[in-house]
Formats: C-alpha cells, structure tokens, sequence
C-alpha cells in the first residue's frame, strides 16, 4: 500500500513539474508570471517534456505498460487541471519560479532596477 | 486537409446541436457511469452486511460443498459461484437452468445465506442507469445509450477542430472574467487533458455491447448460429445431462490451484479465479469450469476458461480469447475497471467528474449564449428547467437514493412499494421535483440545487453514522475503509456545492449590477467558440 501510493505521488509529483514547466514555456503565462521584458527561454519546453517522459517512466515501472497506458494521461490529466487552478488562484509559487527561471541578463537588470 | 472557416463553422454547428441535443443523456450516462466506478464500495455504504473484511484467496470447498452435496438439482440446472474480493466480500451462489432461478448471497466464513438489505444498491441502480437509462422497452435503452456514445466521439472530434487555440488555452482558466469566458474556459480545458478519457469511454461501451448493436453480422460467419458466435468468442458451453449418475466433484480448490496455476505460468502474472460453475452436478457429464473473467493483475477482460472432470480431473476445455480479441478485450476492461488497482479508479472517478463539468459548463455557455442574444422568455425558462434538472437535478436525486437507503428499513412499505422500490421512487420523485422546482425559480435554480445537493450530500454520511455507527474515523479497519471513502467523497460534494452555489449568487449580483447589453447580431445558433 505505501509502496503503491509512494510511487503514484512520485508520478504526480513529476507530473505537475513537467506540467508546470510546459506552462511556463507559453508567452501568455510566462507574460503573466516572469519579470517584465523577459521571455520563456526554449529549454522550459524541453524540461517540460523530459519531466512528462519520467512520469510516464515511474507509471510503467509502476505498474506495467498496459496499466501506465491507462494512468499516464490521467496522472498528466489531473497535473495539468492542478497548475490551471493553480495560475488562477494561487499564482504566488509560479510567480517565483518564474522570476528564478527568467533570463540571466534580464534577472540581473531587473535586480540592479531594484 | 485545410482547415478552412467553412468547415470550421459547419464543425461548429455539428458540435453544438449535438451536444445541446445530446447533453442531457451524456450527462446522465457520464455521472452514473464516474458512480458506477466505486459501486461496490456505494453497495458497502448501503448494505451494511457487507462491510466484512475477507481473505480471497479462502478456501472455497467449506462453503461450495455442503451446497452441491445437499442440493437436489434439476436436469440441465447449473450452479454458479462468484468468489468473495475485497470490494464484494460475500459469496454469490446462483442456480439456473432449472425450473427455477435462485440466487443467494453467502458469508465467507459460515457458508450461510446472508439476510440482505433489500437494496439495487449501487450496483443495480446506479450501474444499469449509465448503460440502459432503466428504458427496458424493447432494448431501447442501449441504443439510445449506444448513439449517444457514437455522438460522444463525434462531439469529440469536432470539438478538437473549432477550438483554435488548443495548445495556448491548454493551462487557461480565468474566472475573475466574465461568467460566460470561464465557463467556457472550464469547457475547453475539461474536454481537452481528460480527451483520452472522453474518446475511450464511449468507444470500449460501443465495443461492450457491440453484439446488442449488430448481433446478426457478427454471427453471419457461423451461419447465423449466435450460440456457435458466444461459445468462440466468449468459451462459453453448454454442458447435456447424460442422465446417468456420475462422480461428485471432491473438491473444488485444487481445480481453482489448478487452473490458477495454468493461468499464471500462461500469462505470467498472478492469475485469480473469479466465476465457478458446476454442470450437471452428480450427473456422468457433470463439468466443473473455473473462469477469470477479470484478473486482478491485467487490464483486458479475458473470460479463460478451464473445465474438469470430476473424478477424472481430465481438462474437458482450456478456453482463451482469441488474439484479435485481445484488442478490444483491452479496452473493454479498461472500461468494466475490474482489475485490482485503486489508482486508475480514482483516476477514472475524477476523469468521469471532468467529463460530467464538459457537459455541464457546455450546456451553461451555450444557454448564457443564446439568452445574450435574444431568446423568448418562456423558452429561456424551458430550457434552463431542463438543463438544471439534467445536471444538478440528477446529482441531488442520486444523493437521495442513498439517503432514502439509510431512512428506510427491509420492513418499510409504502402504497405497495417495498424498500427497494421506495429507494428508486425517491431517486424519481426528487429528480421530477428539480424540473418542476427548477421551472418556477427560473434563474435561481441552478443555486438553489446546490444547496439541495449539499444538503443531501452532508446528511448521507450523518445518517450511516447513526444507523450503522460507521464513521470516518471509526470505519477505517479492514474491509470498511469503503465506507469510510464513500463519506469522505459525500462530504466533499456537499462542499463542493455549497462552494457552486455561493459562486453563482455572486455571479447573479453580478449580472443584477450591470445593465443587460444589447442582443449582438451574431447568427443565431451559433455559439463560437472563441
């Protein structure tokens, strides 16, 4: 049973990293989040989908293919549903990744403008 | 292929008359079907004789010998037994073919018949309702329920082709915008991460009762002989009496380890036992058969088969599907959710809620948008009677089905109505209610329904509490966590409605503030999708 549950957090977890990350990678939620004048720097993509692959990784060591072929899309369903809800009302985490993960010269002007 | 505006508009016209046609049988199928999910563990919470933790590996001889050793059995009369599972922890034994059909329920440990809540339950209600509707005329059920599906999928393509934006809206929900541009976010974004869910589901319930659908076609390659078309693609045979007296069977266990063992090796995953049958019990052609209609390790549904002998032991049949079947085995039994595995459960309980919110917020923007854009009064109260009867309506009246349960006991009757019949007419008569209720309130309905459903849904769990002593915290030991669940969710709803219902008065001020703008001239009909 912890084992089972354990590993479905994991796959959750991942899920939401790489939904989070997908979700960063896009202007229109990148405007909304990262510091002014910045844009989404192409590796978020990347790191989006690396992290969508290891959730699909732990689902299918989990619990095998035929099973991960059902919970993969549910678990990135239910990460996805998370990070919208997420940017609609409690935007205050991603606001700081987003700053963390802006462009260096950008973070840098932004922190000598402060 | 193109993509042009035309055929986007015509896409568009397809999508929302299906779905307005549509919606309030999509609805009831999806919220029955995402019930129908955990209804054994509802059945648990409705009939308290079933809360019993069990070992399902048991051995079954204690309980299926002294049945086949007392029972005197027709000619052609077959037994049956469904071994106990977590989920359904007592033994169902059934007896047909004779002059009479029999079916009891057994307890794991005594092997006596177990006095029941006289209950559908979950099981019959709440699972026939997502599949037949309860239309028994005529089978009309299924194919209503058949074309609906076939409607899900065309809903679902063309759904996919009027929404421009899939991938930048795939994250977008703005509720402080105006009522209309988030419901229609909800709708996308609902459609869109669960769309594997949505195309899945109607297809495997296709698949399911592909022969109800076509039952000649199939048949046409074995001469018409459906019998011939069932024993090849399903194993199952009809076993003739000799008419002379044959060994008994000694035991049924080692044919289950038998079997189980075959299975095991063949597949190479634990292999469980579910369906027993005996044939001809005592008779010289008497089979024993041992069935895994649904392992507990496998996603596909595999109805493997081995029959024996008894006394002999030779295997008469070692029955599997067929390696085209495997296919649409797979999918079937993603869809039937048999399998032991808690997480595509849940899962598929919160893929079926995002389906029933597609409906539901698809329904909403449509009806927002044509009232924007000039409807007549009395067709304006029509169909908001209909659309909150057929969504919150149907949720308030499944809540009361169990509350009913919990009101009533085995002894209740009323105008001729014993208890299960009273469950199901409270299940009705709050459904009917909410369309009458939902008729007069008009703009208030849908609010005020959550506050039915959060009523119901928060005074479910207080009732088992006090008819069963179960709860939460005192359920949670082996073989009741179930129940404990079921009032958990119960709980949940009742919030959740109470949330829905202030969220729609603040939007309702919020429209009563703002003066109404003027109908836009778009074209009638079509509600764009932006």
């Amino acid at each position: 049973m912890i084992v089972s549950l354990g590993t479905l957090l994991i796959a959750g977890l991942l899920g939401v990293g790489s939904t989070t990350f997908l979700a960063l990678s896009q202007d229109r939620h990148w405007k909304a989040l990262a510091p002014k004048g910045t844009k989404p720097r192409p590796v978020l993509r990347r790191i989006g989908w690396s992290l969508a692959a290891a959730t699909l990784v732990v689902c299918v060591l989990r619990d095998g293919g035929s099973f991960a072929a059902l919970i993969w899309p549910m678990v990135m369903a239910a990460a996805s549903f998370t990070v919208a809800m997420g940017l609609a009302y409690y935007p205050a985490p991603l606001k700081y990744l987003a700053g963390k993960l802006a462009p260096a010269a950008a973070a840098a002007s932004t922190k000598q403008a402060a | 292929m193109r993509i042009t505006d035309e055929f986007r508009k015509s896409m568009n016209w397809l999508h929302t008359w299906t779905g307005i046609a549509l919606s309030s049988i999509l609805f009831a199928m999806f919220w029955m079907g995402t019930l129908t999910v955990f209804h054994l563990e509802i059945n648990k919470w409705m009939m308290p004789e079933t809360r019993i933790a069990v070992d399902t590996t048991m051995p079954m001889d204690p309980v299926v010998m002294p049945q086949l050793e007392a029972g005197t059995f027709e000619e052609g009369e077959q037994v049956f037994f469904a071994r106990p599972s977590e989920r359904m922890p007592l033994i169902r034994y059934a007896r047909f073919g004779g002059s009479e059909r029999q079916s009891h329920f057994l307890h794991p440990e005594t092997g006596e018949i177990v006095e029941r809540t006289n209950s559908h339950g979950a099981s019959d209600f709440f699972y026939p309702f997502h599949f037949s509707l309860h239309i028994s005329w005529m089978g009309l059920g299924y194919w209503i329920v058949g074309l609906a599906s076939v409607a899900m999928l065309v809903l679902a393509v063309s759904g996919i082709f009027i929404h421009r934006k899939i991938f930048q809206d795939f994250f977008s929900f703005r509720p402080k915008k105006q009522a209309r541009r988030s419901t229609l976010d909800l709708h996308n974004m609902t459609a869109i991460i669960a769309l594997p869910f949505h195309i899945l589901f109607p297809l495997s319930g296709i698949l399911i009762f592909a022969l109800v659908y076509f039952p000649d076609s199939a048949s046409v390659p074995f001469g018409g002989d459906r019998a011939a078309l069932n024993e090849t693609r399903s194993g199952f045979t009809t076993y003739e009496a000799a008419g002379e007296p044959g060994p008994m069977p000694q035991s049924i266990d080692q044919y289950i380890d038998r079997a189980e063992a075959i299975w095991t090796e063949r597949d190479g995953r634990t292999a469980h036992a579910d369906y027993l049958r005996v044939a001809n019990v005592g008779d010289a052609n008497s089979v024993v058969t041992i069935q895994q209609s649904f392992g507990p390790k496998k996603v596909a549904r595999g109805t493997d088969m081995i029959s024996f002998r008894p006394g002999t032991g030779e295997v008469v049949k070692d029955f599997e599907i067929g390696k085209i079947r495997h296919a649409s085995a797979y999918l079937e039994g993603a869809h039937f959710l048999r399998f032991d595995s808690w997480a595509v459960r849940w899962l598929f309980f919160l893929g079926g809620l995002a389906g029933c919110a597609m409906i539901a917020t698809g329904l909403l923007f449509w009806m927002r948008a044509r009232i924007k854009k000039g409807m007549e009064p009395t067709s304006v109260r029509v169909v908001r009677a209909l659309s909150a009867g057929s969504v919150t309506g149907i949720i308030a009246a499944s809540g009361a089905f169990m509350v009913a349960n919990r009101l009533l006991t085995n002894e209740s009757t009323l105008g001729g109505l014993d208890r299960a019949a009273l469950e199901v007419a409270a299940f009705y008569v709050v459904w009917l209610g909410t369309f009458i209720h939902a008729g007069i309130r008009d703009k208030a309905a849908w609010r005020e329904q959550m506050w039915l459903i959060a009523v119901i849904a928060g005074a479910a769990p207080i009732l088992n509490w006090i008819t069963t002593g179960g709860f939460i915290v005192g359920a949670l030991q082996p073989g009741q966590v179930a129940v404990a669940m079921t009032d958990v969710v119960l709980i949940a709803a009742s919030a959740a409605a109470v949330m829905g219902a202030r969220r729609m008065a603040k939007t309702e001020a919020l429209e009563r503030a703002k003066p109404v703008r003027a109908p836009r001239a778009a074209a009638a009909g079509l509600a764009p999708a932006e």
